[in-house]
């Protein structure tokens, strides 16, 4: 049986035991690296919440300095193209990178999910099509339709963040929906409906919990990726708005002048690159503690 | 099988051997000792963990990272089997010793047609077939072993089999080389009565019509009762009794050879409760006295203390149980017979 | 006869592809013309004025319905015209032919190093496995996943071209001097893609592998007496790649992709950069036409991995027959 919920289900059909220990239980066999990126991950959380009290300038104020000055007392960072203050753009862009990867992967979890799961219980004729229509989805580059949508109407953080989010649905449904159908097929599923129990009730009370460590995967993966894609869409020019400090758009604005101060693309390169690791170490231990077989997917 | 044979095909002597498990070293073969003679079959039975498939991937050479052995030989034909270099010893397994695993399944390659299966095997230079001769030779094996349509089986993957006849392409696979030893490890659990049976009785042919030595594992005796020449009993990693089978069998004189025949399911008659085996066997084994002490009916104080040596009863059969004797008078000989071939427990 | 249904396999496979090109051509084309606001004035920009935008609307023949200028463009395309760049008014699928060579060259090119490269890899990382080697590759597997593509391109032109002067740090590859210049230019390009894909497939062969070496049917190679190399190449190693090969094909998907990015690092003039820059410029038909290629390529590219993984299967062969 699968511990990846709080609630098991006994695979007799018969009782359904609250397992509240099996949580903890867990937790403690997190590798240590995984609980190394966690802390990393909540510092960046903190960092986003607390920018505006950190920061020492404002991201968007131009000309603060003059433009590429190397770092020194007051600019830490040394400031970018603009004369921003580099420190304080890069301390507010991980707010909006966190904030757009963040709801990117969880449209495509949430959706997904609700889309795998409700394709893996019911097989048949609508699971076929369905099916047929998120190959073809898939069969669209991401990043092309992405360049297309943000370049035509225009960068905005929200569109961005919908577009890679609606663009990874089809990958997460996949996983959900063939996750769905091996526990679909145990006894205590059919039990369930020998009882009578309605098939809503059944995927949110009998399935849903045993899914669910494969969703908190799949988000977890998503999330990397959106970090990686939206940042590299900013690069492109294709992020967020500016003057919103985006980390990818800083990189490419910073790197005409590389040789006269490293910081305005060194800075957002780095915290992305961090950022990203840590997200894959995490979820890499995530995995080692559901183990491989409820989650679809080999560390 | 008297005293005047020739040397043992196999000679085990004083083999001591460690698991390595969770940091630490887990004794599973203790200082035993036994012989298998050319041409010979014997049956090695005991509960899972004794250490008996251990010994059987041990006579092949089978060296483990998380196994050591702490001292003892085996000889095979003279040689020390392990003081040997890998291109002997690959020379060795790959013509006159032969290994059939209990999973015939997954010990096919995958990717492998089984026809190449067969090739890589028999068009080696030892054996000196060309194609020709090696397909005959295969089909003739596959055939024996009763595979229908042995020529288009070499064509094909394992995948295409079912697990019952990938046991037997397992089994041709090793009968192919006509090794002087060949090694069973439980090549039927796990099947169904059928298959099971007819593999026995391929097997007893075999026994019949070839010079080949077989050591055969298993938990059941009555599977060892139909082809064994003579039966060895392991317990915790030593040999408590061993003799010719149809003596051991009729009169076991070791308390846990006695317990684990009286566990065989009978047509005939209910179960003997009062000499069935209780109990679990212990994981560890502190001090000198007998292993099977704490689950034994008969125990005395002195089998706590007292390190059990082999001593023989007769014609060949040896027992490693200081009270033998006295128990002996306690039992009735049993009629060989009685064991068929009877499914594997039905009680869980 | 056994050819058969891998041909027909093959066949709806094929079939299955133009459906979804056809899908997708709908897709760029909707995406484009049934967008929020004025196309006109989205193209040419607020500040353009009533003439401007009147003759724009007439030459995109802006007037007639969405559905019917679909069907325009597309028969158009079938038949090779893909219209007319606004920008640099001349038709665009010349330009879209020649950097289409220039992308698939260095795509190409970075596969070509990228599989041998990384199998290698991951098998040495199996052979040395919880060694210093093996951790090392871990790490640098972590980094590879982690940084992204466009960071490592730069720090590398920082690093190796303008510091050590080693290579150039463009890929102006049309003003290559001569072979070895070109190939220079696309040494860095290369490295930066390959930085990504590699990670992914050394963590696969590696862990397969390892899976493989401990499977028992190598066990049993080995029990028979063969000699180390056949059991390592004939009973491991295709059992152990076939993961890989599944993570390759995912690789080369991904590259058209990650290509446009690495291209507008590098100033590399293909078939991703013109996509941006076009779209950049709102040359709407070079947009349309750079999308419609870049995406059958795409398509192009998932076809072969399927049908390759298809046929390295023998599961899967089999079953069909």
């Amino acid at each position: 049986m699968t511990a990846s919920g709080i609630i098991l289900a006994d695979g007799r059909g018969q009782e359904r035991r609250r397992d509240r220990g099996a949580a903890a239980r867990l937790l403690r066999r997190l590798p240590l690296s995984a609980w190394l990126a966690a802390a990393i991950l909540i510092a960046y959380v903190g960092t986003a919440a607390l920018a505006p009290d950190i920061s020492p300038f404002s991201p968007t104020e131009i000309f603060v300095g003059s433009p590429f000055q190397p770092p020194d007392n007051v600019y830490w960072l040394g400031t970018d193209n603009l004369g921003r203050d580099v420190l304080s753009r890069v301390l507010y862009g991980s707010r909006t990178i966190l904030l757009m990867a963040g709801s990117a992967a969880a449209i495509s979890a949430v959706l997904g999910g609700l889309i795998g799961m409700f394709l893996g219980y019911r097989p048949g004729i609508i699971d076929e099509i369905c099916m047929r229509a998120l190959e073809i989805v898939m069969s669209i580059p991401s990043i092309i339709f992405a360049l297309l949508i943000v370049g035509i109407v225009g960068s905005s953080g929200p569109l961005v963040s919908v577009t890679v989010g609606l663009l990874a649905i089809p990958n997460v449904s996949r996983v959900m929906r063939a996750a769905t159908q091996s526990v679909a097929a145990e006894d205590f599923i059919a039990a369930a409906r020998a009882r009578g129990e309605t098939s809503l009730s059944i995927v949110l009370r009998e399935i849903l919990p045993n899914v669910a460590g494969t969703l908190i995967v799949e988000f977890s993966i998503r999330t990397g990726y959106a970090i990686l894609f939206i940042g590299g869409l900013g690069f492109l020019g294709f992020g967020a708005a500016p003057p919103t400090p985006d980390w990818g758009l800083m990189v490419n604005e910073g790197r005409g002048a590389i040789d006269a101060s490293i910081w305005p693309v060194a800075a957002p390169a780095i915290c992305m690159a961090v950022l990203v690791t840590a997200v894959n170490l995490f979820t890499d231990g995530v995995i080692r503690i559901l183990g491989p077989a409820d989650t679809g997917r080999t560390a | 099988m008297t005293a005047a044979d020739p040397t043992p095909l196999i000679e085990i002597d004083g083999l001591t051997v460690d698991y390595r498990r969770d940091g630490g070293w887990f004794n599973v073969i203790n200082d035993l000792s036994l012989t298998i003679g050319a041409g010979e079959t014997l049956g090695l039975a005991g509960e899972s963990g004794c250490g008996k498939s251990t010994l059987a991937s041990l006579l092949l050479g089978e060296a483990r990272s998380e196994r050591r052995i702490r001292s003892g030989s085996i000889r095979f034909d003279g040689i020390d089997i392990f003081a040997l270099k890998r291109r002997h010893l690959q020379r060795l397994r790959s013509t006159r010793l032969a290994f059939v695993p209990q999973n015939g399944g997954t010990a096919l390659t995958p990717s492998s047609r089984i026809g190449r299966l067969f090739a890589e095997t028999l068009k080696t230079r030892q054996f000196g077939l060309d194609g020709i001769a090696a397909g005959d030779r295969a089909r003739h094996y596959l055939d024996l072993v009763g595979l229908p349509d042995p020529s288009g089986a070499l064509s094909r993957y394992p995948h295409q089999f079912s697990g019952g006849q990938q046991q037997r392409i397992t089994l041709a696979l090793a009968l192919c080389r006509e090794p002087e030893l060949l090694v069973l490890d439980e090549p039927t659990t796990g099947q169904d009565a059928l298959t099971r049976q007819s593999l026995i009785n391929l097997l007893a042919r075999l026994r019949a019509s070839s010079r080949t030595a077989m050591l055969y594992v298993s938990h059941d005796l009555a599977t060892l009762s139909e082809i064994s020449d003579r039966i060895a009993i392991m317990y915790a990693g030593q040999v408590v009794e061993s003799g010719p089978a149809a003596g051991l069998l009729a009169r076991p004189r070791h308390p846990y050879a006695d317990a684990l025949l009286a566990s065989v399911p009978r047509l005939d008659s209910p179960p003997d409760a009062a000499r069935m085996l209780r109990g679990q066997p212990a994981q560890r084994f502190p001090g000198e006295g007998c292993r099977f002490a704490p689950r034994c009916r008969h125990v005395v104080d002195l089998c706590h203390r007292r390190r059990q040596v082999l001593e023989s009863v007769g014609d060949g059969h040896v027992v490693a149980c200081h009270r033998q004797a006295e128990i002996a008078h306690e039992q009735v000989p049993s009629d060989v017979s009685e064991l068929s071939l009877l499914p594997e427990r039905v009680l869980a | 006869m056994r050819v058969d249904p891998i041909f027909r396999l093959i066949v709806t496979r094929m079939t299955l592809s133009f459906v979804s090109l056809f899908a997708v051509s709908l897709i760029i084309f909707a995406s484009i013309a049934l967008l929020p606001g004025d196309t006109a004035e989205r193209i040419l920009g607020r500040d353009a004025t009533k003439q401007s935008l009147e003759a724009l609307r007439l030459q995109l023949h802006l007037s007639d319905p969405a559905p019917v200028r679909y069907g325009r463009w597309l028969s158009g395309v079938v038949q090779g015209d893909f219209g007319r760049s606004l920008v640099a008014d001349r038709p665009v699928l010349p330009y879209i032919e020649s950097y289409l060579g220039r992308t698939l060259v260095l795509g190409g090119l970075a596969l070509l190093v990228h599989i041998p490269l990384s199998i290698g890899l991951g098998l040495l990382a199996a052979a040395k496995r919880d060694g210093p080697v093996d951790i090392g590759m871990s790490i640098a597997v972590l980094i590879g996943m982690s940084v992204p593509e466009f960071v490592v391109g730069i720090f590398l032109v920082v690093f190796l071209a303008t510091d050590l002067r080693l290579l150039p740090p463009l890929a102006l590859i049309d003003q290559a001097r001569s072979v070895w210049d070109a190939l220079a230019m696309l040494i860095l390009p290369i490295v930066t893609l390959n930085f990504a894909m590699t990670a992914y497939v050394v963590r696969q062969t590696r862990s397969s592998m390892i899976d493989v070496l401990r499977s028992d049917y190598v066990r049993m190679a080995q029990l028979r007496g063969l000699s180390r190399s056949r059991v390592l190449l004939v009973h491991a190693l295709p059992n152990a790649l076939a993961p890989a090969i599944n993570a390759i094909a995912l690789n080369a998907s991904w590259l058209v992709g990650g290509i446009v990015v690495v291209e507008v690092v590098f100033n590399y003039p293909g078939l991703g950069r013109l996509l941006v820059d076009s779209i950049r410029f709102r040359d709407v038909p070079m947009i349309q036409g750079t999308a419609l290629v870049l995406s059958a390529t795409y398509i192009g590219v998932n076809l072969v991995a399927d049908v390759l993984t298809l046929l390295l299967n023998p599961k899967l062969r089999t079953r069909l027959a």
